[in-house]
């Protein structure tokens, strides 16, 4: 394992105060959308964060982003810390962090050329010559697999698949360390996805690029990522080493996801666990354990009261649920010993 | 047979072109059972689907060909009349989006209402009230004499979609058209939909014809497929037949190309080159540029349609390649 990780987010908390109509001064509820995240991303290596709508995955990535203040908790990026970036450091780390969107058609702007598009991290810094920036320019065109003599044209002139390039390209013109993948091929077509997902994967090693990828199809995590995090109501509830996920999910969260995946094959049997009711509402989460409402295996009083920890159980996989407890117990108590 | 569609035509007519949407597309769906169409974005599913009920995107659209016989009767030869007697009561449709598709300023008691009312004569008004309530309780809706009351943007996605779902079956329809019901939807509450559209179907005996991008949808819900590549149904079958031994190259490197969850892939197929550009005009075999296995003639001439294919009788193929017998499926 690398020495140092790329990106280590510890203790991450976004809350965003509810104000009364009337009162306008009032805090009348505070929504926890991220809630004491902790995660390392690890040179050239992908983590899937892996979660349904509302469970602050994107608010996390945001943060990282530097696009929002964190309520509490530090991201470091190498030896940066994100807070209180100013000036100079500031442009440097937004070089240093790209991010691809879902959306290829609302995330170019439909009046700048394609190699606008792609320079603009370079531009923006202004530390380089108009030469420089026009064979950078062409060499992440070429690396995402377009023709460097389409610079010149606009992105209505292109394809769903081409524009998701266009925006890789243009992620990776200012060489940066970590790239954030907001579920980056669900607008594709089927015959499409395919070939964006390779290209992903080969310019990462090219590159040498971390990538923190936010997704909701479990099949597309498993495919590209080296390490997966399932996230609910603003909190991790398991994380692992991909393969160790998927061969062993530990948290009924994770099992449900699973249960609720589509199959790849109609012979493919799968355990019925499908959970009733919604997610909760941020605004007012559950007590003791977020899922517990909606929890199959839900053992007593204790998932009502406590909140479990995320705790290690068999080396690096990581999970908080009470039904852990006493494998987690047992592994610091012979950790310790 | 509850429909059958034969060589159905449905043409954009623009200035610029002639948009073949949907070139001579034939299928059919028994009493209770679900069909799924599969394709992307542009092969013309979705214009095929309003095609049947008539509402193929006007003025541009137009059905120039074919028949789409519902129980015996050709759907397409009817008058708007008679189509609105057909429309939600005997085939109705449950759409994308139930954002759009629900009315934003009646409550879903009101829009339930107008489909009994519309739909079905000789119901007093406190019959209606209660058909709605029962049909709120049909489809999981929790507290349903309350929910009447309700105006969409107090329900969420999923309940929406099942509301929609509702006024779909409020008729007690003969086919249910869904067109990608579930892509809006969480994945839990994409798995709670299907699993209340396939109790329904039990409950009912519903035709449903499942129109959808999504390989897994289709291994999860339908009895058969269709795979349908720029206007076109390239082939068709039984769903085991079809994952087990698909035939024609796009269908093949559609299953090679969707990463699985229960295995970890080393390197998924990825198909070359985009679909065709609507309008295009096109000759011989519609994926031949982007098929590695095309020669000469599938650029020149539209291969005929193979049949029996993997021994099955209702496994078919638009491919030249399966002339030689060697590359034709057989049943292990």
């Amino acid at each position: 394992m690398a020495s140092q990780p790329t990106l280590r987010v510890e203790g991450l908390k976004r809350h965003f105060p509810v104000t009364m109509w009337r009162r306008l001064k009032r805090v009348a509820a505070v929504v926890k959308a991220v809630d004491g995240v902790s995660f390392d991303v690890g040179e050239g290596e992908t983590l899937a964060l892996v979660g349904e709508s509302g469970c602050g995955k994107t608010t996390t990535a945001k943060l990282i982003l530097a696009l929002d203040t964190p309520t509490s908790g530090t991201i470091r990026l190498g030896d940066t810390d994100v807070q209180n970036l100013h000036g100079e450091a500031y442009r440097h780390y937004r070089e240093q962090v790209q991010a691809v969107f879902q959306d290829p058609w609302s995330s170019l702007n439909p009046r700048m050329r394609v190699k606008e598009i792609v320079s603009e991290p370079l531009v923006v810094n202004r530390r380089r010559s108009r030469r420089d920036i026009r064979a950078r320019v062409a060499e992440v065109l070429e690396a995402v697999g377009l023709n460097p003599a389409h610079a010149d044209r606009f992105p209505h002139e292109f394809s769903g698949g081409q524009r998701q390039r266009i925006a890789l390209a243009s992620a990776l013109s200012s060489d940066p360390k970590l790239i954030i993948l907001d579920e980056p091929v669900s607008s594709l077509d089927v015959s499409i996805r395919a070939q964006t997902m390779n290209l992903f994967r080969d310019l990462q090693g090219q590159f040498n690029v971390s990538y923190l990828l936010i997704v909701h199809d479990l099949a597309v995590a498993r495919y590209m990522s080296d390490e997966v995090a399932v996230m609910y109501l603003g909190k991790i509830v398991e994380h692992a080493r991909t393969e160790d996920l998927f061969s062993e999910p530990l948290h009924p969260y994770t099992k449900a996801l699973f249960a609720a995946a589509l199959p790849g094959h109609p012979d493919v049997e799968r355990e019925e666990i499908v959970l009733e009711g919604e997610v909760p509402s941020p605004i007012d989460p559950p007590s003791g354990c977020p899922f517990h409402p909606r929890c199959p295996m839900k053992i007593g009083e204790i998932c009502e009261t406590t909140v479990p920890a995320l705790r290690t159980h068999q080396g690096r996989h990581a999970v908080s649920c009470h039904l852990y407890d006493d494998e987690a117990a047992a592994a610091t108590a012979s950790a310790e010993a | 047979m509850l429909l059958e569609v034969k060589d159905l035509r449905t043409y954009l007519f623009t200035k610029r072109a002639t948009v073949k949407a949907v070139d001579g597309v034939s299928f059919y769906l028994r009493r209770g059972e679900t069909l799924g169409i599969v394709g992307e974005s542009g092969s013309g599913k979705s214009i095929m689907a309003l095609s049947l009920l008539q509402m193929e995107p006007k003025p541009a659209g137009r059905i120039v060909g074919g028949e789409a016989l519902f129980r015996g009767d050709d759907l397409l030869r009817k008058s708007q009349g008679e189509m609105r007697t057909i429309r939600g009561r005997r085939i109705s449709m449950i759409l994308q989006d139930p954002q759009t598709s629900l009315n934003p300023v009646f409550t879903i008691g009101n829009q339930l209402n107008e489909a009994f009312v519309t739909g079905k004569q000789g119901l007093a008004r406190g019959g209606v009230r209660k058909a709605v309530v029962d049909v709120l309780r049909k489809v999981n809706i929790a507290d349903p004499e309350r929910r009447v009351t309700a105006f969409p943007h107090q329900l969420s996605g999923g309940m929406k979609q099942r509301v929609v779902g509702a006024i779909a079956i409020s008729c007690s329809p003969d086919i249910v058209i869904a067109d990608e019901p579930t892509t809006s939807l969480d994945l839990t509450i994409q798995a709670q939909y299907l699993r209340l559209i396939k109790r329904l179907q039990d409950t009912t005996g519903v035709g449903v014809i499942f129109i959808t991008h999504d390989f897994g949808i289709v291994a999860k819900m339908c009895d058969r497929v269709a795979v349908m590549y720029a206007g076109k149904i390239v082939e068709h079958g039984p769903v085991r037949s079809i994952f087990n031994h698909p035939s024609h190259p796009y269908t093949q490197a559609l299953i090679n190309s969707v990463p699985k969850l229960e295995e970890r892939t080393e390197r998924l197929y990825s198909i070359p080159g985009q679909p065709p550009a609507p309008g295009q005009e096109l000759v011989g075999c519609r994926f031949a540029p982007r098929c590695e296995f095309a020669d000469e003639r599938c650029r020149q001439e539209y291969p005929p349609q193979f049949e029996g294919l993997s021994r099955h009788s209702e496994h078919t193929a638009d491919c030249w390649r399966l002339e030689d017998p060697t590359w034709r499926p057989s049943r292990h």
